[in-house]
């Protein structure tokens, strides 16, 4: 990769803890992304997709989540090295976040103009009122919503629209990186696709970073340039959208795959992964995913899992590849 | 969490609650000593010395001593005694007011949940006029009426919850009415009186339990204001808020006529609401967090 | 919004008629001849049937009720007190503002303290600050008001000479009351503003604000403070006519020549006029609050506005 990467995340570890118990959420996950392009963070529900965006902004509460080491550089600057004071200046300015359930991102008792507006006059302390109103009505127009409607408030909008004016307030400040946490789970299908259309074409247009988290790898197939599949915490596979579309490495990624129905084939029934997620409150050694393996060996059950480079920017943490990469 | 979820599956709703019940401190500490102080009440006159309205004139107020461990009143009564004696009458006044109460409540909404429609209406309306009355008010007024005496406290005493408990759970009925599971048992013939007992109640009665819990700890202290008033127990029964009326006109002189009966009650109904408080911990864990 | 201050004050009306009905029904039916108490054991049949005639208490009840309601509603007439044979509503007049300042003080002082004891309670969840406030208010729920005042009689009146123990006379006066009438109030409201902050801090729009890079303090200022305050409004629309209607027995302790001392001295003296225009006046004043309430809460929640004011729900 670049020597300058934009974002770099190293060796990330987050833990929560709940009534005293650890939660093993985040396990040394690393990886980079270049200026302009799109991630993909692909994985299940509670494999900590969510908790590495809120991590990258600094807004997990701690406790109980608590960044336990690693480090994330942002143009070169170490992020979790910064002091709040710092951190206020980043985030919503070059770092933005679009939240999943969008029913709930709004404060209810504010007009969605003044949610917009305060995250304009947040960074920019010489605008006036009027002149952040007026961005903030600039901004809703861009996400196709009448400017208006800047003094409703947020129950007068339907799930859709919410997610434009939260996409509205993400996009405010032209963030050099854009932090889309399942953008689109909550919404009704058919608008799915016009939403993510809107963020890709939005993200061209500000030229921002952008890291999407979503379980869908159709979604990441139309929007992403390189992919992350993350399970339990750890990243399993990554590389190009086309390396790991084309040659899918790592048998929980070849998984996925197969529990999607596929148009160029016949096949009576999907194959779902068997077994259920890691608990993550348990500490695992070696393979995260070896428990729901059928390929598993007691290998893969001991010891760090190294990365195997498979060519270009594709890798892969898997005894599979391993031993191949090794014969 | 994952691991232990099976187990604790099997279990039954009712030994979940009781189990998060024993981990809360304050509810255990709570019902420790409110189980002492029943078993003083119980006992404890086979023990004393005095009956509790024994009057020895010649040790009229006496401080508290080795004879007489809390004082002695105007007459020379034990105050000891009587707050032993006394304690039946707290707890028994709270519990049975608040079940009254409840029971009373939880009929009448049932019966307008049953009904709906046009009953429901005119119900609600007449329920506006009684709540319009605080509570307090209500049962003083109630207990002017009934005149003094165990019962009529007690029906003074719940006639003001009565309206709570049947919006509490007009409340719950109303959101559980539009549930699948509802559908399902209409859709299966069950008949309405088994729908209603079967499927609406064990849904909706926790909060009304557990506002019942929290406001025994409030109707003990209504029932010691009654009879502060004159309108509850009466003297010489040895109720602690009649003896708080009792010793008010030595406030400053003999503190302890007042001290040690006010003390009783504050120790009760805090214990009653400690209970209450991790009784609605134990039912609804989220409100914990 | 008028519009519905309107309705609401309209329906407060019948609410009131149905107060007025439910309490001289109540009365109406305490055992006991009343002209007997008035007038001693000794008195002729012809004196008790005079007294009765004098008051109406000869009539059958509808048209003592019918009686009753007319005078009251339409002539703004409160009856005659049977002890001192004066109108009922001069006296309550005197009294209407001892018993609305007490419990308007007591009202504020609940807000004053509860709310920011609830608030730092819940930014300092399950550390010392928390604990200290949550054991705080269950000792002041618990803690029975009377007796509280009683004590304090005892400690700082008697004792100590720092306030009258009873009366009006001097400003100090109302130190004590306030506070034994204000306790459990304190309590409530810091309990109901600790969970409803507890909610308010874990919603996603926090988050959202966070994100936004808005400072931690106007985050609790600007979201999370109006978002946690609507149940605690809604919590202190019972409180405050708890406050207004409860004192009845805080007033007696202190002898407050209030609106409930009035009434409790009616029930002493079977003066039933009293007791039923004390009990309505105390009624309109806990509705009257309950309204206050109400009208605050759709000031500072969009949604409920949106409803009163009939607004279409735009999407």
């Amino acid at each position: 990769m670049g020597n300058n990467p934009f974002l770099s995340v190293k060796d990330l570890r987050v833990e929560y803890t709940s009534d005293k118990k650890a939660i093993y959420a985040v396990n040394g996950v690393s990886f980079e992304l270049e200026k302009g392009k799109s991630l993909g963070l692909v994985g299940e529900t509670g494999a900590g997709k969510t908790t590495i965006a809120k991590s990258i902004m600094r807004i997990l509460q701690c406790p109980p989540a608590c960044i336990k080491s690693g480090e994330i550089y942002l143009d070169g600057e170490d992020l979790l090295q910064k002091s709040e004071k710092d951190m206020l200046e980043i985030r919503g300015k070059e770092i933005a976040m679009i939240f999943q359930d969008p029913m709930s991102a709004l404060n209810p008792l504010m007009t969605v103009g003044e949610q917009i507006a305060e995250v304009v006059a947040t960074h920019d302390k010489s605008l006036s009122k009027h002149e952040a109103e007026q961005k903030a009505i600039e901004m809703m127009e861009m996400v196709g919503i009448v400017g208006s409607r800047a003094v409703e408030f947020p129950f007068q909008f339907s799930g859709g629209m919410k997610q434009r004016i939260v996409i509205a307030i993400a996009l405010a400040c032209n963030p050099q990186l854009l932090l889309a946490d399942e953008p689109t789970t909550a919404l009704d299908v058919t608008i799915q696709a016009q939403v993510l259309r809107m963020i890709k074409d939005l993200q061209d247009k500000i030229e921002t970073s952008m890291i999407l988290i979503t379980h869908d790898l159709g979604v990441v197939a139309e929007t992403c340039d390189t992919v992350n599949i993350v399970y339990a915490g750890k990243i399993l596979e990554k590389g190009t959208v086309e390396e790991v579309f084309d040659a899918p490495t790592h048998p929980y990624t070849r998984g996925l795959f197969d529990s999607l129905p596929k148009l160029n084939e016949k096949t009576d029934r999907l194959t779902p992964i068997p077994g259920m997620p890691l608990d993550p409150s348990i500490k695992f050694e070696g393979c995260p995913f070896a428990p729901r393996c059928e390929r598993a060996t007691d290998r893969c059950r001991q010891g760090e899992i190294h990365e195997t480079h498979l060519g270009g920017t594709h890798y892969c943490s898997c005894v599979l590849c391993d031993q191949r990469g090794e014969a | 969490m994952e691991h232990n979820n099976q187990t604790v599956k099997r279990k039954s709703q009712f030994a979940q609650v009781i189990e998060r019940l024993l981990t809360n401190k304050g509810a255990v500490v709570g019902v420790s000593i409110l189980l002492l102080i029943v078993i003083i009440s119980l006992v404890g006159p086979l023990f004393c010395p005095y009956g509790y309205n024994e009057m020895i004139l010649t040790d009229k107020f006496m401080a508290p001593c080795a004879k007489h461990l809390l004082g002695t009143d105007a007459y020379g009564r034990d105050i000891f005694t009587r707050l032993i004696y006394g304690a039946r009458y707290s707890l028994l006044l709270g519990i049975t007011g608040a079940l009254a109460g409840m029971a009373v409540g939880i009929v009448l909404g049932l019966i307008d949940g049953y009904l709906g429609g046009m009953f429901d209406t005119v119900f609600m309306r007449f329920l506006d006029i009684w709540a319009a009355i605080p509570g307090q008010l209500l049962s003083i007024i109630i207990a002017t009426a009934l005149g003094p005496g165990f019962v009529n406290t007690i029906i003074a005493l719940s006639i003001g919850e009565v309206p709570l408990v049947i919006r509490l759970l007009r409340g719950q009925i109303l959101s559980v009415r539009k549930e699948d599971y509802l559908e399902a048992a209409h859709s299966i013939n069950a008949s309405p009186g088994r729908i209603m007992f079967k499927h609406i109640l064990p849904n909706v009665i926790s909060p009304v339990i557990v506002n019942t819990t929290m406001n025994i700890g409030a109707i003990i202290t209504s029932a010691a204001a009654l009879s502060y008033l004159g309108l509850g127990i009466k003297p010489p029964n040895p109720e602690w808020g009649a003896m708080l009326a009792a010793g008010k006109s030595y406030v400053g002189v003999y503190n302890w006529l007042v001290l040690y009966p006010g003390l009783c009650i504050a120790i009760v109904v805090l214990c009653v609401n400690l209970f209450g408080d991790g009784l609605r911990d134990a039912i609804d864990p989220k409100m914990k967090k | 919004m008028g519009r519905y201050v309107f309705n609401r004050l309209l329906w407060m009306i019948f609410i009131l008629i149905g107060v007025a009905i439910l309490i001289f029904t109540i009365l109406y039916l305490v055992p006991g001849d009343v002209s007997t108490h008035f007038l001693g054991e000794s008195a002729t049949i012809e004196d008790r049937a005079a007294f009765n005639h004098k008051y109406g208490l000869d009539q059958p009840y509808l048209a003592q009720l019918g009686n009753f309601l007319y005078s009251l509603f339409l002539k703004g007439d409160f009856g005659t007190s049977f002890k001192y044979n004066t109108p009922v509503i001069e006296e309550l007049l005197v009294r209407i503002p001892r018993t609305l300042f007490l419990g308007v003080s007591c009202i504020v002082v609940n807000a004053l303290i509860g709310i920011p004891l609830g608030m730092m309670a819940a930014l300092h969840q399950n550390k010392w600050q928390d604990t200290l406030c949550m054991v705080l208010a269950l000792l002041f729920v618990s803690v029975p008001n009377f007796w509280l005042a009683l004590e304090m009689v005892d400690l700082f009146a008697i004792r100590l000479g720092w306030f009258p123990p009873f009366g009006i006379d001097k400003t100090t006066s109302w130190v004590m009351p306030i506070i034994a009438g204000s306790m459990a109030g304190v309590a409530a409201n810091a309990r109901q503003t600790r969970s409803s902050m507890l909610e308010v801090i874990r919603a996603d729009f926090i988050t959202t604000a966070r994100a936004k890079g808005v400072d931690e303090g106007i985050v609790v200022r600007r979201h999370m403070l109006p978002n946690a305050l609507i149940p605690v409004v809604t919590g202190l629309g019972v409180g405050p006519s708890k406050s207004i209607a409860g004192n009845v027995v805080i007033e007696r302790i202190f002898t407050i020549p209030g609106v409930g001392t009035y009434m409790l001295s009616g029930i002493d003296n079977y003066d039933y006029p009293i007791v039923r225009s004390s009990v309505v006046i105390l009624a309109v004043f806990s509705s009257l609050v309950m309204l206050l309430v109400d009208i605050v809460y759709a000031i500072i929640d969009p949604r409920i506005k949106a409803q009163y004011s009939g607004k279409a729900k735009g999407k």
